[in-house]
């Protein structure tokens, strides 16, 4: 399914946090700079993962209190929500942001690893319900309970930042990301909001995720390697501890408040194919042809690395590249890390990025070469294909274009 | 707002809570009063602040993990609706928009988990989730997977595009509603489908919301703990439940030949930014949601003639929804009836505001007010007219049904009789 | 005042973030030091880990909004201290 705006909707402000650090020009000047040196560390049960390196949350979130009932996805998130509202210069805009909707791809439900190794102290103790009644009702935090409910990320931001209009948050993986901004973006488009705050965060060391995904052994287990190149080795995923919040706002009421666009927001094709042999490339290959992308074209693929749907999904982006000259394409995983709910908004803010640039950057190690990535760029594709379910494109362009 | 939008309605609803399975179940048990609050006997309680629940454990369901539960009941409510709707599973030309409960592997099989894998030590988290990956427990990654639920109800009932998954905690339900409405009036669709299914009593689920005093801990009868609007209230009671709604266009539903069950005329939101879990306690943020609302559905407050409460029973939420409901039906509102679901099937959480959709639904249908049970002691504070404890014949054609979420997000929906005059 | 006020003192302090030396045997909780209903509750329970005790906070927090406490009197420090040693007294063994 498609669906394509019918008025100009923009992306005003961006925020990106990784491994990589704070803020949009920490993010081109690295992704500039392939030949660089790699941030990855062992994260839990010695899988390597893109870490965030030490960050000072204070800046967006003064009140310490407020930072010890926030796990660190919902700091996170919330300080770079703050962030992308400080480029967009809506900041402390108490009239608009009272009628702004933030829209939040959420994965909740952290972990109190202390109560939990106490309780994995003893097993078979705890196997006697009564018994583990007693453990978790006199040693669990009351507030703990918030840090573990998805909707409080927005809640958070809400409170933070005065945005009162409206908060819905979405959950599921990679397609939560793709929901939260097709969401955005309808709210916006349709005339219901004139801004929407849409974003999310992800952190890699959240254990009862990983043992989720180790249960069907998505990790990566090697060392580094680019996404594009894992498949010889059974192929999977490096986690990336990651944020990213967008401002989407209609282009009237951006030009009245004299703000300026990063970029225009385009169509949005979303599928959930079974998986069969050929599926992920016919939803690409519809994706394509629904979004009608023209002139230079840059593709930021969010393939993850998982076999085989990372191989299906190159070839056919390949193949559609090859029937337009100047199409580029890049694999963001491999710099940044897969960061489920948070990587599909992630990767917008990449593609806005380099469209506000007006140029894509070059070819990583393992993204098919094209050139130093110098030449100008009209429109920018990111796609979504999740590790299990889910196939998500999105066509972004540059604000002057038709 | 849209000024062109095309009338959207309700062909099909499923609903399943402690009262029963379906409709007619629920709708008989509703009207008379009855309670599906009991003692829970699917765990241990010893150590736990309340032992009671609207818990659902009819044909095995109680055994099953919570995850699994919750999944069952979305599909089979999902079943009861699209047979109404007079819809085969299987290529539907509607989007699905699920509102879920957040998942986790829960201690039983955590602890399993431990056992196997370090013979009854002490192991550590990483020990798990290393012990664990060698690929024996593959049947577990697409159980527990956040977007898992959502995918096999698309693919078992051929939803189109891809399955949306929300949570507004104790909203959710409404919401999943609200994008489904939304979808249908942008044009994007002429059919949707929102579901929404909570499962969720846990030994976890109590601990966590009595540390927040939140729960109901009276020493009362289960049935009689639910107190909404009552002086001696004390808190919620937790409830599992699912409902689901096949909504679209009114053209869509006239060229099907398929009746008009009702219509959501309206939809109003806001969020609070008091604090985490309570409400500004001036109301501002729910009056906002609930005129929004009223106005969206081209209404004026003396057009609705009963407001089906989001009606906890916590101290707080009845206290503040009692002034919001003073603020937007002002001299006018003590007639205009009041009263919360929530006394009898308890706080169904996630499923809530799809429950109490498709009961205002059936109150517009069926011309009856369900009561607010276990209403002995009124409030003085609370002027309300709140359909103390037996049913009552009145006319509804005009419904607005409160769901306010932890965490400030609020969702109001107007359910009308007729589509809004436009 | 007696030991546990230095406690309950200290603990509001590190848990929530107030400086110490405004902590006094009259200050409220709520309205002195800015403590709202989750900075209480988890304040309850890291007293309740400190002096091995289980507050009835539940209860309080039930009985105030009932009325059936003066939620005024009830969070001067002073007087929560007081309701404290009792249960550490009936805790004793």
């Amino acid at each position: 399914m498609t669906v394509r705006p019918r008025r100009d909707v923009w992306i005003t402000g961006v925020c990106l946090v990784s491994s990589v650090g704070d803020g949009p020009q920490a993010h081109w000047a690295r992704l500039n700079d392939p030949g660089a040196p790699l941030l990855v560390e062992q994260g839990r049960a010695g899988w390597l993962v893109h870490p965030l390196p030490a960050m000072d949350f204070s800046a967006q979130i003064p009140s310490r209190l407020d930072l010890k009932r926030m796990g660190l996805s919902q700091a996170l998130g919330a300080y770079a929500a703050g962030r992308a509202l400080d480029a967009a210069a809506l900041k402390g805009s108490a009239e608009i942001l009272s009628k702004t909707v933030v829209v939040v791809s959420g994965a909740g439900g952290e972990r109190d690893i202390p109560l939990d190794e106490s309780i994995f102290a003893e097993p078979a103790r705890f196997t006697d319900q009564a018994a583990l009644n007693e453990m978790l009702s006199t040693r669990t935090r009351p507030s703990f309970f918030l840090t573990q409910l998805p909707n409080l990320l927005a809640g958070n931001i809400s409170i933070l930042f005065g945005i009162t209009g409206g908060s819905r948050t979405t959950m599921g993986d990679e397609l939560a990301g793709v929901g939260a901004y097709k969401i955005g973006c309808q709210l916006v488009d349709d005339g219901s909001y004139d801004v929407a705050l849409v974003g999310g965060a992800f952190d890699v060391q959240r254990p009862d995720l990983v043992m989720l995904y180790g249960f069907g052994e998505y990790a990566w287990r090697h060392a580094h390697q680019p996404v594009a190149l894992r498949s010889q080795q059974g192929g999977g995923f490096m986690l990336g501890t990651m944020a990213a919040f967008l401002v989407l706002e209609s282009a009237d009421h951006a030009r009245t408040r004299g703000a300026s666009p990063w970029c225009r927001v385009g169509g949005i094709s979303t599928h959930h194919t079974r998986r069969r042999n050929g599926d992920v490339a016919s939803a690409l290959a519809q994706a394509w042809e629904e979004l009608e992308p023209a002139g230079p074209t840059g593709i930021i693929s969010g393939a993850t690395g998982v076999s085989p749907s990372t191989e299906e999904e190159m070839a056919a982006l390949s193949a559609l590249a090859s029937r337009r000259a100047g199409t580029r394409i890049r694999t963001s995983g491999t710099l940044f890390g897969h960061g489920m709910e948070a990587s599909f908004p992630f990767n917008v803010g990449i593609a806005a990025l380099a469209l506000k640039q007006g140029r894509l950057y070059p070819a990583w190690p393992g993204d098919p070469s094209d050139g130093s990535g110098a030449d100008a760029l009209d429109r920018v594709l990111v796609t979504s294909v999740g590790h299990w379910r889910g196939e998500a494109v999105a066509l972004l362009s540059t604000a002057a274009s038709q | 707002m849209l000024r062109d939008r095309p009338a959207v309605c309700v062909t099909g609803m499923g609903i399943v809570t402690s009262l029963g399975m379906g409709k007619h179940d629920n709708w008989t048990a509703l009207t008379r009063g009855r309670s599906g609050i009991r003692a829970i006997d699917r765990f241990e309680v010893k150590g736990l602040r309340t032992g009671i629940g609207g818990t659902i454990d009819s044909d095995g369901l109680g055994a099953l993990p919570s995850t699994v539960r919750t999944e069952r009941l979305a599909h089979a409510v999902l079943e009861e609706a699209l047979a109404e709707a007079d819809l085969a599973a299987g290529n539907l030309p509607a989007p699905l928009f699920v509102g879920l409960p957040p998942r986790e592997v829960e201690w039983p099989q955590r602890l399993a988990l431990a056992l196997e894998i370090g013979g009854g030590r002490g192991v550590s988290w990483d020990e798990v989730i290393a012990g664990s990956s060698r690929g024996q427990h593959r049947e577990l990654h697409p159980v527990y997977l956040p977007g898992a639920t959502a995918s096999r109800l698309a693919e078992r009932f051929g939803t189109s595009g891809a399955p949306v998954v929300v949570n507004t905690a104790c909203a959710t339900g409404a919401t999943a509603i609200q994008l489904a409405v939304e979808a249908i009036r942008r044009g994007e669709t002429d059919m949707a489908l929102a579901v929404a299914s909570d499962a969720s009593i846990v030994p976890e689920t109590i601990i966590r919301f009595s540390l927040l005093a939140a729960l109901s801990v009276g020493n009362q009868p289960p049935e009689r703990a639910a107190r909404p609007f009552s002086l001696d209230r004390d808190g919620f009671v937790l409830g599992e439940g699912a409902a689901a709604l096949v909504l679209e266009s009114h053209a869509s539903a006239k060229a099907r030949g398929r009746p008009a069950l009702g219509f959501v005329t309206g939809l109003g939101e806001s969020a609070d930014r008091f604090h985490l879990t309570r409400s500004s306690p001036d109301a501002s943020a729910i009056v906002a949601a609930m005129r929004s609302a009223i106005t969206d559905s081209d209404l004026d407050p003396h057009d609705i003639q009963y407001v089906n409460a989001h009606g906890t029973g916590t101290p707080e939420n009845d206290r503040v929804e009692g002034l919001a409901h003073q603020l937007v039906f002002g001299t006018n509102a003590e007639q205009v009836p009041i009263s919360s679901n929530k006394s009898m099937i308890g706080h169904t959480m996630s499923a809530a505001g799809a429950i109490e959709a498709v009961f205002s639904l059936l109150t517009i249908q069926n011309g009856a007010l369900p009561p607010t049970i276990n209403y002995r002691i009124p409030d003085p504070a609370l002027r309300l007219d709140v359909v103390a404890n037996a049913a009552r014949a009145a006319e509804a054609h005009n419904v607005l049904s409160n769901s306010f979420g932890f965490g400030g997000q609020n969702v109001c929906l107007v359910l009308g009789r007729e589509p809004e005059r436009r | 005042m007696n030991n546990t006020f230095e406690v309950v003192a200290d603990t509001i302090a590190e848990e929530c973030e107030v400086a110490r030396d405004r902590i006094t045997p009259d200050s409220h909780v709520v309205e002195d030091l800015g403590l709202d209903s989750l900075a209480f509750l988890d304040l309850c329970y890291a007293l309740d880990t400190k002096l091995h005790i289980k507050l009835p906070f539940e209860q309080w927090v039930n009985d105030i909004n009932a009325g059936k406490i003066d939620a005024k009197a009830h969070f001067v420090l002073r007087n929560l201290v007081s309701e404290i040693d009792k249960v550490i007294a009936t805790s004793k063994p």
